[in-house]
């Protein structure tokens, strides 16, 4: 057994220590669920896209630097994630922690978190969205350009050529 | 013009006018409504064979 | 047989009827455009100004360089017209892609372009889940827009000046006629999918508000969703593609819309026009439920189930929602790819690539053989082996219902022979350079089956870090895949003609 341990140790395997929850990114849960499946994990994780309802509980998915993945709540707990990511801002961060089903019986065998546990990380902020002075100039350039060609062609279809 | 005497008749009408001639929109209606029927009882059907063969192998796993 | 006075008006009408089709790009871009605008997403504004600015620019200057056919034109120039439609228009619609910096490279934009105009659903896109309203509009428009043709779009206008039309219609594939004139066909087609957006775009919307989206993301979802299941393309607004909404109701939703998108044109068009029965007894239908219950069973019978499945409702939700996806050639996905890849099986991924590869109707939004083509090839199987087992002077006639009963005969058997012979070929070739780039065996079927099917299930081998190759490999693919072969291979020929040409032509103009 300790040998067995011990390999598992050598291959960098997460042997889960009594009461620690195994720290993982969402790339690796979603390549090998078998793995992780039944085992409480944390994610370090963006909040994005929108709060979902479901039965006694309430869906947010949450991004890190590898992949996304559905973490279901109980409402009261989802009511901390006060910003999710989208376009205008990046989503407060979190350490999420909770228990991962590769198959969740509950909801249709979905691969998801069950999370019971939300640490704030960073807040949400604002993403800037820099207006590129090249670009403008670029488009200003194609439009008068696309313009002359079309007086071009409305003179020669008057010309009747 | 003649149009501008016609009394004004909608686009719908207008752009189904010929290609749809004779064609109600209860006739549509309907037409719409079988497809989206065959797509329910196929997706029904797939629901119970697989159901059927699941249970064949003898594993039901946990939940509904 | 073209007979054009010489070569070079043959492709000056060829570069015309695409720069119709070009302008015609830069107009609907106007769509996003205008998103970026209604939602002050500024740097995406100026992206899509620059965009629609330089697909009117280049459209403008195809026109102006060229002349019209003075004759009706060539079932040759209609097929190489339409496929020079669809690469300029590739490179044009991947601008404000590239200029939006979710693409790692303008190549990488140009796959996202093809494999949405082509409605397959592979995605090379970075960061989606922070992209702009804008430029989720473009994704679905172009989804939308490659289903239902974008020379059928442009047609509509086309068909009036020139009475060959048909053949730029027929070299996107869609070759039956609704009605005797093709604008009339164009616009039945048009029609029928825009009664169709107004119907599902409503239902998700109401379901998205139902499953707690804010009401402005709803419709937005809403009408992506639906213009992605419609015209069986597998886009969608977030990287989780199907599996964010976590939504039994909002999966079920898109399964009627899926499958109507994956029915020929032809066939909406009788079940709307009271012919309702037609949907039941057209070979396309018998074909489409067959090859899905019998890859389905595969499927199902060989899925290991220590995943955990999770009953019959996960069974459902999970494999056979995948499967019809994957026979519509939708490819939206309710399983992440990486986890298929890993839990599915050999059997169960070979399953869905025979579904994707085998695909549904015929002038649809869908991809794959198409029913009508394995419909008539298994007829001609059960005829040759009736012809066996009977005396050698009985006569053997098949039948095949398609809209009416068709006597099969040789030649419809040859054709469809050859269309299917390509795709195969097509797929083979993929699956080497897939598993000569390292990927496991089952995973390249998977994958080229998907890009052949025009499909877009994955199971991660596309990716933004693959080699730039397997990209280019995969837009042929996906292009050639869409198109039936025919158009490409004649667009190429054309290329090699004016190539020869302007060598011979010692440089007269």
């Amino acid at each position: 057994m300790k040998r067995v341990l011990f390999a598992l140790f050598l291959l960098g395997l997460p042997v889960p220590i009594l009461g620690q929850p195994v720290s993982v990114n969402v790339a690796s849960l979603l390549a090998d669920p078998a793995r992780y499946d039944g085992q409480e994990v944390s994610i370090e994780a963006e909040a994005i896209g929108d709060r979902l309802h479901a039965k006694h509980g309430t869906w947010v998915n949450f991004l890190d630097t590898t992949a996304a993945i559905g973490c279901f709540f109980p409402t009261s707990l989802a009511k901390d994630i006060r910003l999710l990511g989208g376009y205008e801002l990046k989503g407060d961060a979190f350490r999420v922690t909770g228990v991962f089903h590769a198959g969740c019986p509950k909801h249709g065998g979905e691969l998801d978190i069950h999370a019971d546990r939300l640490e704030l990380l960073q807040k949400g902020r604002p993403t800037p969205h820099p207006i590129s002075q090249a670009k403008v100039a670029l488009a200003a350039g194609l439009s008068l350009a696309s313009a002359l060609l079309g007086f071009k062609i409305s003179r020669r279809r008057t010309k009747g050529v | 013009m003649p149009s501008a005497r016609k009394p004004a008749r909608g686009w719908l009408q207008r752009t189904f006018r010929g290609r749809w001639q004779g064609v109600g929109g209860a006739k549509i209606a309907l037409g719409i409504l079988s497809e989206v029927l065959f797509s329910l009882l196929l997706a029904l059907l797939l629901f119970l064979l697989g159901s059927v063969v699941i249970m064949l192998r003898g594993v039901w796993p946990t939940g509904l | 047989m073209a007979n054009g006075p010489v070569g070079q008006a043959k492709s000056s009408a060829v570069v015309y009827y695409a720069g119709w089709v070009t302008l015609w790009l830069g107009l609907i871009m106007t769509i996003p455009l205008l998103t970026a605008l209604t939602f002050q997403e500024w740097p995406d504004f100026v992206n899509f100004w620059a965009g629609t600015a330089l697909a009117l620019f280049v459209g403008l200057a195809m026109i102006l360089l060229t002349r019209p056919a003075q004759r009706e034109l060539s079932w040759m120039e209609g097929f190489a017209a339409s496929a020079l439609s669809w690469v300029v228009c590739m490179f044009l619609a991947a601008f404000p892609y590239y200029l939006s910096g979710h693409f790692g490279s303008y190549l990488d934009a140009c796959f996202d372009v093809m494999s949405g105009f082509t409605t397959t659903g592979l995605v090379l896109i970075q960061d989606l889940d922070h992209a702009s309203n804008a430029l989720n509009m473009w994704r679905h428009l172009l989804t939308f827009l490659g289903g239902q043709g974008m020379v059928v779009l442009a047609l509509t206008l086309l068909a009036r000046s020139n009475p060959g039309a048909f053949k730029l219609y027929a070299g996107e594939a869609k070759d039956q006629r609704l009605l005797p004139s093709v604008g009339g066909t164009a616009l039945a087609i048009w029609e029928i999918s825009l009664v169709y957006l107004l119907l599902g775009t409503l239902a998700m919307f109401l379901v998205g508000l139902w499953i707690g989206l804010r009401p402005v993301p709803a419709l937005l979802h809403g009408v992506w969703i639906f213009m992605s299941a419609w015209s069986t393309g597998g886009f969608a607004p977030n990287s989780q593609n199907i599996v964010y909404y976590h939504s039994l109701l909002y999966e079920a939703v898109t399964i009627p819309i899926m499958i109507a998108g994956s029915m020929n044109f032809g066939l909406h068009y009788a079940a709307w026009t009271g012919n309702r029965k037609e949907i039941f007894k057209n070979i396309e239908t018998v074909v489409f439920v067959t090859v899905l219950v019998l890859t389905f069973l595969i499927g199902i019978a060989a899925i290991p189930l220590e995943g955990g499945l999770a009953g019959p409702l996960g069974v459902f939700r999970r494999v056979a929602y995948t499967f019809i996806s994957a026979q519509t050639t939708t490819g939206l996905q309710p399983v992440y790819a990486p986890a298929m890849a890993k839990t599915w099986g050999d059997t169960a991924l070979f399953g869905a690539s025979l579904a994707m590869l085998f695909g549904a109707s015929a002038s649809s939004t869908a991809g794959g053989f198409k029913g009508i083509r394995v419909g008539t090839l298994f007829k001609a199987l059960s005829q040759e082996l009736k012809r066996l087992l009977r005396p050698e002077r009985a006569v053997v006639i098949e039948k095949i219902h398609f809209y009416r009963d068709v006597v099969l005969d040789d030649a419809i058997v040859r054709s469809s022979a050859l269309i299917v012979l390509l795709y195969i070929l097509t797929f083979l070739g993929g699956v080497i350079l897939t598993t000569a780039l390292g990927n496991p065996i089952s995973l390249s079927i998977f994958e080229v089956a998907s890009a052949t099917g025009n499909t877009g299930l994955s199971v991660g081998i596309t990716q933004a870090s693959e080699p730039w190759i397997l990209k280019v490999a995969f837009i042929l693919i996906f292009f050639v895949a869409r198109m039936e072969f025919l158009s490409v291979l004649v667009l190429v020929g054309y290329l090699l003609g004016a190539l020869k040409s302007s060598i011979f032509s010692f440089g007269r103009p």
